[in-house]
């Protein structure tokens, strides 16, 4: 079931919401021990909200289509009175007296919020196997990681807990556990989404987005969370529209553009199978799907690396002096962004800007970039290294290697399932977009997903 | 701090940093494993980025804070 179909069942009253609450309850009830999704569970406030959007329901008042439905945040949104670790140690104790913007949208709009999701620390990494609150697993098989650093998200997403969790992504953590759990992640442009009251990990780099199960369902939740926030000083005017695709919406003539070179590089075999038959999909509906040659992709995220190593250690300084609460590989990456000199941060900043107006130049040739997300499934739990291509390659620079770029671009990306590997493990591809095209990115995901490409619900769901 | 000239990806001869120096100077108290584990990616990345920054010329300004075309503000 997706958000709409509830939507429509609690207004026919073919259900309650206090119904599909203690449903998603029963399922975390279920999963926590094997998956360890959420870090807090908030069952008693969720079944009072479930309760009052009943009530608000039978006498007619409508907050839309979030009204009754159970959802769960990452733990580094603001929530108002419930803590709020950022997967941390340095945050531990923090009970927000305000709830994040996007937090506060979706009570607004009468969500029934489960609780706080599991994540990698401080969202600084793509295991999600989190030192302090124990690993996040992958529901598809729990020898293997949910990717990161929202990987709670995805698993809750996943084994439907939530209808709909929302990530932060500052070098692919949306899009990541989106792909390695099978489910449709949304990195929106930058400033569309407002940041505040979201634990920063990188301020230039942050981006907020939900994962679902559907590609519709990630534009309702897009049309809930964005807009401008004062509150935010990155936060955009841009005007909004409704994001939501319509049921038999097409994309013929538009010009998705195929980059082979750096995205089909190195890959699975399993993840390009999959990606070049969703290509394929796209051809075949009459998009006009053409070779293009990118920048430096490369050069783009060395770039990205550069800020988000000096923006993390700045954001993390004052907790420096207690280095045993942080776990081995977010010190090492903390460490690394202490050494990096103010001006290698200037230079960086200064490539980005250079970079963003060469590949802005791409917008003038296609509509959007259709790629892999990850460059394969999801990784076993440990590895280190992972063999593509004929060669090692260190598990996180590769699993970021197709996404992180984006992050400095700013520009949207959808990452939706495009199939299951031989091992059983889903495949994601990711559409690109210029900045503020979320509608038309998320028309070319709901038409794939409405031709046949997506895999099969989770069996642990 | 800096290390004999190295080739960069394009061909442009830079000075690469000496990021143990470097690590030392901080005051990074490591064991010489938690000490590779901070140098070597900083010194894989310094391949790449090196050579970027010097295509750089006076007139290009940095991207402080991201302002994507569009705003209308």
């Amino acid at each position: 079931m997706n958000i709409r179909e509830a939507a429509a069942g609690l207004r026919a009253r073919r259900f309650s919401a206090v119904e599909l609450a203690t449903a998603a309850l029963a399922r975390i009830e279920r999963h926590q021990a094997s998956l360890r999704a959420f870090i807090t569970v908030t069952a008693s406030q969720a079944l009072d909200q479930a309760r009052q959007a009943d009530r608000d329901l039978a006498a007619g008042i409508d907050r839309g289509p979030f009204q009754g439905i159970p959802v769960a945040v990452k733990d580094l949104f603001y929530t108002k009175g419930v803590r709020t670790t950022g997967g941390s140690k340095a945050y531990e104790n923090f009970v927000p007296e305000i709830n994040a913007t996007v937090v506060e949208k979706l009570l607004a709009g009468g969500a029934v919020m489960l609780g706080k999701l599991n994540m990698h620390e401080m969202a600084y990494g793509i295991t999600s196997a989190n030192p302090h609150f124990g690993p996040v697993r992958n529901p598809w098989n729990i020898e293997h990681g949910p990717g990161g650093s929202s990987g709670g998200s995805g698993a809750a997403v996943a084994t439907q807990m939530a209808f709909m969790a929302l990530g932060s992504d500052t070098g692919g953590s949306i899009r990541i556990p989106a792909s390695f759990c099978g489910t449709v992640g949304l990195k929106p442009t930058y400033g569309r989404v407002s940041r505040f009251g979201v634990l920063p990990l990188g301020f230039s780099l942050d981006h907020v987005g939900p994962l679902t199960r559907s590609v519709r369902d990630a534009a309702l939740a897009l049309n809930a969370i964005a807009g401008h926030d004062p509150h935010d000083p990155t936060s955009s005017r841009f005007p909004l529209v409704d994001f939501v695709p319509d049921e038999d919406c097409s994309i013929r003539g538009v010009r998705i553009g195929y980059p082979d070179s750096f995205f089909f590089d190195n890959l699975h075999e399993d993840v390009e199978l999959a990606v070049r038959g969703a290509i394929a999909r796209a051809e075949s509906l009459g998009a006009l799907v053409e070779p293009v040659r990118l920048p430096d992709m490369a050069a783009l995220n060395a770039v990205a690396r550069v800020v988000l190593l000096a923006e993390a250690a700045a954001v993390a300084e004052p907790f420096m002096e207690n280095r045993s609460q942080f776990g081995q590989d977010v010190l090492a990456l903390l460490d690394q962004g202490r050494l990096v000199p103010a001006a290698d941060y200037v230079n960086a900043q200064r490539l980005r800007r250079k970079m963003r107006r060469e590949f802005d130049e791409m917008w003038k040739e296609v509509d959007c970039l259709i790629t892999p997300a990850t460059p394969s499934p999801a990784p076993r739990i440990g590895d280190t290294t992972i063999r593509l291509g004929g060669r090692d390659e260190d598990v996180r620079l590769a699993t970021t290697r197709l996404v992180r770029g984006v992050n400095a671009l700013g520009y949207p990306a959808l990452s939706l399932p495009c199939g299951l590997s031989r091992s059983g493990l889903p495949v994601g591809l990711q559409l690109i977009g210029a900045p503020f095209e979320e509608a038309l990115l998320l028309r070319i995901g709901a038409a794939l997903e409405d031709n046949g490409v997506g895999i099969p619900p989770c069996p642990a769901a | 701090m800096d290390r004999a000239p190295q080739a960069g990806r394009f061909g442009i001869v830079v000075l690469m940093k000496n990021w143990e120096s470097i690590a030392q100077a901080h005051g990074l108290d490591l064991s010489a494993r938690d000490l590779e584990r901070v140098v070597q990616p900083l010194a894989a990345l310094e391949e790449i980025f090196r050579p970027l920054v010097k295509q750089l010329t006076p007139d290009m300004e940095p991207d402080l804070e991201l302002h994507l075309y569009g705003e209308g503000e």
